[in-house]
């Protein structure tokens, strides 16, 4: 399947669904996980084009690969994978 | 094919061999960084364990466990290699200690010595301390740069915050200063010398001890952003220079002596960091590796032909008209390391020492006449050595002489390294004028070259030459037994010894003793185990009479 072709499951949050129906729950779940490893992997992917500026430019790497190195530290400071279970237990209808 | 007697700058490669672990976004690779900072220590490393490879071959051939001992030193270059071309912080600790644990077996090979093994016991101890804190950084590393190669760490130190750098050097300077047996954790490398000597000469004056240095070289980007780390590795430096080479001018035992030195080396390589010359720093391990080597082995030669095979100096004597081919090469091991003009050391140490005065500090003032002291006593020490067992008068019996010979298949290793230790400074240039192996270039060496006086740079030389001079001539003309406390003390190793175990060991003991009877055995023994079986077991009893009570 290519990439354009390729469609994306719609997004639920934890704000909207109804925490009585365990469909949604899951719902909630696999799509708060999913988009926290798409952030991980955009980490990675940033992470390795970062290696390979600094493997590229060699002493002069801190002036030329400036934007890429500011965009991974901005993308490190919500690292660590989460899960679900901090953010589900905050019902907001309640 | 000179690449591979010496090292000539090549680009850096990077072969991933694959991924070890995966954390999130964390990816542990096993990865070979082949830059020239790894490429020129890997040159010591290689040939330094070729050569001793050959020498315990002879050394060791009356062995009953020979072959472990081959085995061990091979599985020690491994591990030295892994530590010296990783790309990232974990390989680069896997080698770090597997090369302790190493050091361990090697140095408990003859392990029917309770001296030795009490001294591999006291080495591991105190390189596990320095382990605790690398750990420490490393844990330190992954939670704040989200990663542990060196590419991205390099790229990153400039944008992080000083009192986390700082945290994070000073935690490799613990485990540094362990491994390199810096001014305070060092009693372990003079103790270390009950091991065979091929193991003295590779691990613990070549390789396994400079991994500290070579850590903190890799970790430049860490270093040059904490300036007050640098400073305290000045004074770490220069006080360990110092006090090593006043005790190794009244050390009797020939290895300790050796031992002292390459401490003292060590902190010279200590004082070339502190002024952010990582590059000489490089340079002198890289040369002080082979002439240190070569030192041992000398030492080691003559030992093992002599009948008793005693480490003490005063028990030889005259020797020169016996072993002249040790006796040569002792002798240009011991001209390099006095940094005599023409041989190797000179090119590493003296432009050291003249970048410390060229840093324009008041540390970097300080710490050159402390450099110029610790060379004076080097060259002291080192000529103490040569005349005791070479030139003096012969101090064992007639016997023990006839049996004295040189050993034609130690001598080979010896005559490689005996090149090295001569002619390696030649080679300066490829080590380190190449954009400084990457790290940064002060400049300091260009500078000294055009500013300072001749004086400056001479004086170390002409301390170490006439001073030297004045200790031949005292023992041979105005000798008699030293009484004063001055040498006892220094003799004694400054009492360190008696100190770490009165200060730190025993008080430590004793607080482990108090926590196991009050903590583990006594509060937590009662809110835990006992406390709740005794609870259990009343509560009926109390429940029974409370039932009693009722009904009466």
């Amino acid at each position: 399947m290519s990439y354009e072709s390729h469609k994306r499951p719609e997004l639920t949050s934890f704000d909207d669904i109804d925490y009585d129906d365990f469909s949604q729950v899951q719902k909630a779940r696999a799509s708060m996980t999913r988009e926290q490893w798409i952030k991980t992997m955009e980490i990675k992917v940033t992470h390795d084009a970062l290696r390979q500026c600094k493997r590229y430019h060699g002493v002069d790497a801190q002036r030329n690969c400036r934007p890429i190195l500011l965009k991974y530290m901005k993308m490190i400071e919500k690292a660590p994978l989460e899960g679900y279970l901090g953010y589900q237990k905050i019902d907001p209808s309640k | 094919m000179f690449n591979y007697l010496y090292f000539m700058y090549e680009e850096a490669t990077l072969i991933n061999l694959g991924t070890w672990l995966t954390m999130g976004n964390l990816d542990m690779k096993y990865g070979l960084l082949l830059d020239s900072l790894s490429l020129s220590v890997m040159v010591p490393v290689g040939m330094v364990t070729l050569c001793v490879l050959f020498y315990a071959m002879e050394y060791m051939a009356h062995d009953p466990n020979r072959n472990r001992f081959y085995m061990m030193l091979s599985v020690f270059a491994m591990f030295m290699t892994m530590l010296v071309v990783s790309e990232n912080y974990l390989m680069m600790f896997m080698g770090w200690e597997f090369v302790g644990v190493v050091s361990y077996l090697l140095m408990s090979f003859w392990n029917t010595r309770v001296t030795a093994m009490k001294s591999a016991l006291s080495a591991m101890l105190l390189n596990r301390m320095g382990d605790t804190f690398f750990v420490m950084c490393l844990g330190t590393l992954m939670m704040n740069f989200n990663a542990l190669d060196f590419e991205t760490m390099e790229l990153m130190a400039p944008h992080m915050n000083t009192n986390l750098l700082n945290f994070m050097a000073v935690m490799l300077l613990v485990a540094a200063t362990a491994k390199s047996a810096q001014l305070g954790l060092h009693a372990w490398l003079l103790s270390a010398m009950e091991g065979p000597t091929p193991v003295s000469s590779l691990l613990h004056a070549a390789t396994m001890v400079c991994s500290g240095v070579f850590v903190l070289v890799r970790s430049w980007y860490m270093l040059e952003y904490t300036p007050s780390m640098l400073m305290v590795m000045l004074w770490l430096g220069g006080l360990t220079t110092m006090v090593s080479g006043l005790m190794a001018v009244v050390t009797n035992d020939m290895k300790r002596v050796m031992a002292l030195s390459t401490m003292s080396q060590l902190s010279m390589m200590m004082l070339a960091m502190g002024v952010s010359s990582y590059e000489l720093a490089m340079y002198h391990l890289y040369c002080h590796a082979f002439f240190k080597a070569l030192l041992f082995m000398s030492a080691g030669s003559m030992m093992h032909s002599v009948m008793s095979e005693t480490q003490d100096m005063r028990k030889y004597g005259g020797l020169m008209d016996y072993l002249p081919y040790s006796y040569t090469t002792m002798l240009m091991a011991s001209l390099s390391l006095m940094a005599m003009p023409g041989l190797t050391g000179y090119y590493s140490k003296d432009m050291m020492m003249e970048s410390l005065y060229g840093s324009y500090t008041m540390t970097g003032y300080m710490m050159y006449y402390m450099a110029t002291t610790s060379a004076t006593l080097t060259a002291m020490y080192s000529l103490r050595v040569m005349y005791l067992t070479f030139y003096n008068n012969p101090n064992n019996n007639k016997y023990t002489y006839g049996l004295v010979h040189e050993n034609v298949n130690m001598a080979m290793p010896m005559f490689m390294l005996t090149m090295y230790s001569m002619f390696m400074g030649y080679a300066r240039d490829n080590v380190t004028f190449h954009m400084a192996m990457g790290m940064p270039y002060t400049n300091s060496l260009m500078e000294t070259e055009y500013t300072l006086t001749s004086l400056y740079k001479l004086l170390p030389l002409m301390l170490g030459l006439s001073l030297s001079m004045l200790l031949v001539y005292m023992y041979e003309y105005t000798y008699k037994m030293m009484k004063s406390p001055m040498y006892n003390y220094l003799n004694q190793r400054m009492y360190f010894d008696q100190l770490l175990n009165n200060l730190v060991m025993r008080p430590t003991l004793v607080l482990g003793g108090y926590l196991n009877h009050y903590v583990d055995n006594g509060l937590l023994k009662v809110l835990g185990s006992t406390g709740m079986y005794k609870l259990l077991n009343y509560m009926p009893v109390l429940l029974m009479f409370n039932l009693m009570m009722m009904f009466m």
